[in-house]
């Protein structure tokens, strides 16, 4: 077992590549005895001496060495005293010539008895070696080291023999007088240089080129410093040389000045629609931001930080750029009458314009009251508003603009003034100048005193009138503008809502209002969103007192009311998660649709046009209104011909009872005519249908029935689009499908609807379709099966056995030592170990040694007993002397 | 000359009396055992240092030492050791024991949490250090990861788990999914892959010898079946 034991370990122990030492074995023997030997020399002596007081030694010279005879003994005393007293006398004894040959002194490398005092020596054979040793040549080193036997000069032969004290003072004098004409010498040529170079300078600056460097002020200086010059340039240059003259004074004034400004380079173009392009980004950014109800402050703060310096100018620039794009007051700068037309409203839609290649007709124009909007408008809209928050702060810039402007207005009225008198001259001419609307107008500050501005006149008066308001009472012109201001945004909103409210309805003046009241708003807009809350509430508490009483009026709400709200959600943004107008507009709009019962087909219009307004408003944010589309499914089904078909059943089935309730009083939507192949289903005339009287025979047409019919289906599709990605997507939609379905098979659907029809049908099947197909079986929770833990080995690249790895240099060092002193430890009970073992040999040799002689003499004590005793019984006693004398 | 005197030391010597017996067989599921026979895990001092003898970095040292360079393959033990640890089988826990017993007669034990390194040369560097130091602890745990311990590996495989050779050149080819399935989810089996260039393995404490495929196979792509094929049975994804 042990042997196999150790082939194996012998073969496991065998590393390749390391070299072996003699043996594969250790020579345990070999080694062993040396220490024997030593303990036999040092522990035994000990031990043998252990129990003296004191010994003898012996110091006589080779008295310890055997192989000495007595007469080399006596030779090598001799010898010892000998050296001794040489040692003591060699301190102070010369020595013999001939003995001491081995201590030569040297100079150089060469002894010096060879060396000849009096040679001159020369390096040449030193200037062959290039030898350097520490940078130093070996002839330097030669002459620090040994540099004092050689004769010093080598400079020239008569040098050596030294000067008389004449020929040293003769050699002074020619020196000094040598310097002093190199001085003349050297001030005529500075001085013909500085006349040059002062004539050159002039020449420099009169030639312009170098004044177009310099600033105004730097100029002056230059030119009184140039005539000053003129006058004193002939005499005393020198005294001028003393002082600093006004060149040197300018000149150091000049190192400290600015060198030149920094100008921002040019931009090419891409750079510039890239611009744009990112400024459009992180407006719609915002935008988004603040869809999702995320504080933009917080964002606009650190963008603010981020910034810093470097950014603010440009920052400052595009507010410029901005104004220059937003400012309403450029409108009446002279010299840019012809961009009057052109309000930053028209300058965005062509800014989008350029992005885009369709162009959308502008907001402002005569669709702004159908009842489809373009998405692009909406968010036109909001990027306005934004252009205005960032424009507001820069007003103050454009003061001494606007300044300007009131003086000009103030000439002009001046002018006016003096036109009057003039034209008081000219009798005729006074009518048409009474007529004419005033230059400067005082914004009324009540609807009445607006009225009676502007009832009369004809509809370019009126924007020209609030043109001029604005302009002479803009904001920036004085503190208490803003509040003249506000009071006026508030009195045309009155004069919006009572031109809504009028019988004969003005749709061209409102049109024409809504770009003015659009751009007061951006103006003040915490002031439009405080009027409009105000408005809001009113509306709402309307409402409910009208329902509350429920009197025979219709319960929905007027015109002017439908007005306003989309027109504020035009102002408004209204993709933003919580806004403080639109929030509560849209909620009114949802609880009027889902709260109003409809009494006549006026009703049935305000709330087809309400669901396609809350379509445009929540196209943007994608947010769901279940009441638009509960109004819309149940005016589907009203829609439905056959009362005896179970169509109340199935009313039920498909919207909420209370829609039932409140829509389904009556057949609004139910064809009169069997015939329907003649019936046209035109887009009808929202304002002419809100504002007819209730019992208006319009209302009794098919014709009527279907345009309505068409605007639902397309809100429905409308909602359909933006509700396509809504998990809830088939919940929401299958009863709109049944409904559908429903249309189709009792054949309501006249030929021109048919493609919204199915339109509508196809999208809301397919997705459908896809969101079932999509949807995932509930499942119970499964848990994670958790892995089993991992972990990492501790090791080191090139790791060496027998080297500490330990960071820690101080652990590690004292994990060594504590190391060596175990080692240490081990290895002294070792030695003694050994030692008592190597004692406990000698005593037993020792014990054996002194048994052995006790047995001996015991031996012959009893030898000799016993032949004493063998004498006594053989009754030899007493011959025993006799026979020992033998 | 201090690394003249740094010697590999004999790892039996240092292994203290062995307590441990055989573990017992028998808990409620089964586990799977891994023997990796004839690893070429070998140091060698190449200049100065300790390092794992390759046949592509070592190819001239070992010709000089005239051994072949194509038997020196530590990579297959790295290969065969990442396809084990890495595998779904280990994560659930159901790799019970790994061992690795080299050319040089030296046996490893290996925890199955460790994370062997991902790459070739710290495995080396791993390796070295194991051979030398004889027990590797993990960075953050008094856990020994790896150690060597005393032979033969039959002590440590727990009694009664059936031992299966993998081996191209037996008789028997088999489709190891009925082959694990026949001896039941709830038993031990102890795996013998060889992790050598050439050869078979000659381990004379088997119960069967089994080729599970036409072809002969790399030590990874076998462990690889291997795992796939008691995963399946264990139902781990």
């Amino acid at each position: 077992m042990a042997k196999k034991r150790k082939i194996s370990t012998l073969a496991r122990r065998n590393v390749l590549g390391k070299k072996q030492k003699k043996g594969e074995t250790r020579r345990v023997g070999l080694s062993r005895s040396p220490a024997v030997e030593k303990r036999k020399d040092t522990l035994l002596q000990e031990y043998k001496e252990r129990n003296k007081g004191n010994k003898f030694v012996d110091r006589r010279f080779g008295e310890k060495d055997a192989e000495l005879n007595e007469e080399e003994k006596a030779i090598l005393r001799f010898q010892k005293e000998r050296q001794a007293q040489i040692h003591r006398q060699s301190k102070y004894a010369l020595r013999d010539e001939d003995e001491e040959e081995e201590e030569i002194l040297t100079h150089g490398g060469k002894a010096l008895s060879t060396v000849d005092d009096y040679k001159d020596e020369d390096n040449d054979s030193m200037e062959d070696e290039d030898d350097f040793l520490d940078g130093l040549s070996k002839e330097e080193v030669m002459k620090l080291h040994f540099g004092g036997g050689k004769e010093n000069g080598n400079d020239g032969s008569d040098s050596q023999k030294p000067k008389s004290k004449k020929e040293v003072m003769e050699e002074l004098i020619a020196k000094s007088k040598y310097y002093k004409a190199q001085k003349a010498k050297e001030k005529e040529e500075d001085q013909d240089l500085q006349e040059k170079l002062n004539k050159d300078f002039t020449e420099l600056v009169e030639s312009q080129a170098l004044t177009s460097l310099f600033r105004p002020t730097r100029k002056d200086n230059l030119k009184a410093m140039l005539s000053k010059k003129d006058t004193t340039s002939n005499k005393e240059k020198e005294e001028e040389e003393e002082k600093p003259d006004d060149y040197d004074k300018m000149m150091k004034e000049m190192i400290f000045d600015i060198r030149g400004h920094a100008s921002d380079r040019l931009k090419t173009d891409d750079e510039v629609i890239k611009e744009e392009r990112e400024r459009l980004e992180e407006l719609e950014r915002k935008r988004k931001q603040r869809m999702l109800g995320e504080d933009s402050d917080d964002e606009g703060s650190e963008n603010d930080d981020k910034d810093g310096k470097e950014n603010s100018r440009e920052k400052k620039k595009k507010q410029r750029r901005e104004i220059s794009g937003d400012d309403l007051g450029e409108n009446f700068v002279l010299d840019e009458e012809e961009k009057e037309g052109r309000g930053w409203v028209d300058e965005v839609l062509a800014r989008r314009g350029d992005e885009e290649a369709e162009s959308d007709e502008e907001g402002g124009s005569d669709e702004e009251e159908e009842e489809e909007e373009d998405e692009d408008d909406d968010e036109d809209e909001e990027e306005e508003e934004d252009d205005l928050d960032g424009g507001e702060g820069s007003e103050e810039e454009t003061r001494e603009e606007l300044l300007e402007k009131v003086r000009l207005a103030i000439e002009r009225k001046k002018k006016l003034e003096e036109k009057q008198e003039k034209a008081a001259k000219k009798a005729p001419e006074i009518r048409e100048a009474q007529d004419a609307l005033p230059f400067v107008i005082n914004a009324p500050q009540t609807l009445a005193e607006f009225r009676t501005l502007v009832d009369e006149r004809p509809e370019e008066e009126l924007v020209v009138a609030i043109q001029r308001i604005r302009t002479c009472n803009a904001i920036s012109l004085a503190a208490e503008n803003r509040r003249k201001m506000q009071i006026f945004y508030n009195v045309l909103l009155q004069y919006f809502g009572s031109l809504a409210a009028e019988k004969p309805f003005h749709l061209s003046r409102l049109n024409l209002l809504t770009k003015p009241l659009i751009e007061l708003s951006m103006e003040t807009p915490y002031f439009a969103a405080t009027c409009a809350r105000e408005r809001l509430i009113h509306m709402h508490n309307q409402i409910t007192n009208r329902l509350k009483t429920s009197d025979g009026n219709s319960y929905w709400p007027s015109m002017r009311t439908l007005l306003l709200l989309r027109f504020w959600s035009m102002i408004f943004p209204p993709s933003d998660l919580r806004h403080p107008v639109m929030t509560p507009a849209i909620l009114f709009m949802s609880e009027v649709l889902c709260r109003c019962p409809i009494t006549s087909g006026r009703d049935v219009a305000v709330g087809a046009f309400l669901c396609s307004l809350l379509l445009s408003t929540l196209r943007d944010a994608r947010r769901f209104c279940p009441e638009a589309l509960n109004f819309i499914v149940t005016l589907l089904v009203s829609s439905l011909p056959s009362q005896k078909s179970g169509k109340l059943e199935f009313a039920r089935s498909v919207c909420p009872a209370f829609m039932v309730e409140i829509c389904l009083g009556e057949q609004w939507l139910v064809l009169k005519n069997k015939s329907k192949k003649e019936i046209e289903a035109p887009v009808l005339d929202f304002v002419a249908l809100v504002t007819a009287e209730e019992n208006d025979p319009v209302f009794a047409t098919d014709a009527y029935r279907m345009g309505i019919l068409r605007t639902l289906l397309q809100s429905l599709n409308g909602f359909v689009g933006i509700y396509e990605d809504l998990t809830s997507f088939p919940e929401v939609f299958s009863p709109v499908l049944r409904v559908l379905k429903r249309l189709k098979e009792e054949a309501v659907i006249v030929e021109t609807l048919r493609p919204l029809h199915t339109q509508a049908l196809e999208v809301i099947e397919t997705k459908l379709a896809e969101h079932e197909r999509l949807r995932q079986p509930l499942r119970m929770r499964v848990k994670k099966r958790i892995p089993i833990k991992q972990f990492n080995p501790k090791f080191e690249e090139n790791f060496m056995k027998g080297r500490n790895y330990d960071p820690d240099r101080e652990r590690a060092e004292k994990k060594k030592l504590v190391k060596k002193i175990k080692s240490e430890a081990k290895g002294a009970a070792r030695e003694l170990r050994k030692d008592n073992y190597f004692l406990m040999e000698e005593k037993t040799r020792e014990r054996q040694a002194a048994e052995a002689e006790r047995k001996e003499k015991l031996g012959k004590a009893m030898a000799f007993l016993q032949e004493q005793e063998s004498a006594y019984k053989s009754g030899q006693l007493g011959k025993g002397k006799g026979r020992r004398r033998k | 000359m201090a690394d003249e005197d740094v010697e590999l030391a004999d790892p039996e010597q240092q292994l203290g009396s062995d307590t441990e017996g055989p573990p017992e067989q028998g808990d409620e599921e089964g586990g799977v055992i891994f023997v990796l026979e004839k690893a070429s895990l070998e140091a060698g001092k190449v200049g100065k240092t300790y390092q794992l003898l390759n046949c592509d970095d070592h190819s001239n040292f070992l010709r000089k030492h005239k051994r072949d360079p194509a038997l020196y393959r530590p990579d297959i033990v790295h290969q065969a050791l990442l396809a084990i640890l890495d595998s779904p089988l280990n994560k659930a826990g159901r790799l019970k024991a790994l061992y690795v017993k080299t050319d040089k007669n030296v046996l490893i034990q290996v925890n199955p949490h460790i994370r062997i390194p991902r790459t070739f040369k710290r495995f080396c560097g791993l390796m070295v250090q194991l051979l030398q130091k004889l027990s590797i602890r993990a960075t953050n745990g008094s856990d020994k990861l790896l150690r060597v311990v005393k032979q033969p590996v039959t002590r440590h495989l727990p009694v009664g788990a059936r031992r299966v050779g993998m081996s191209f050149s037996a008789p028997k080819v088999v489709q190891l999914k009925d082959y694990v399935a026949a001896a039941g989810p709830k038993s031990t089996i102890v795996f013998v892959v060889g992790a050598m260039a050439h050869g078979k393995i000659e381990a004379d404490y088997l119960d069967d010898f089994v080729a599970i495929s036409e072809f002969p196979l790399s030590a990874a792509c076998c462990i690889g079946r291997i795992c796939n094929a008691l995963e399946l049975m264990w139902g781990i994804l």
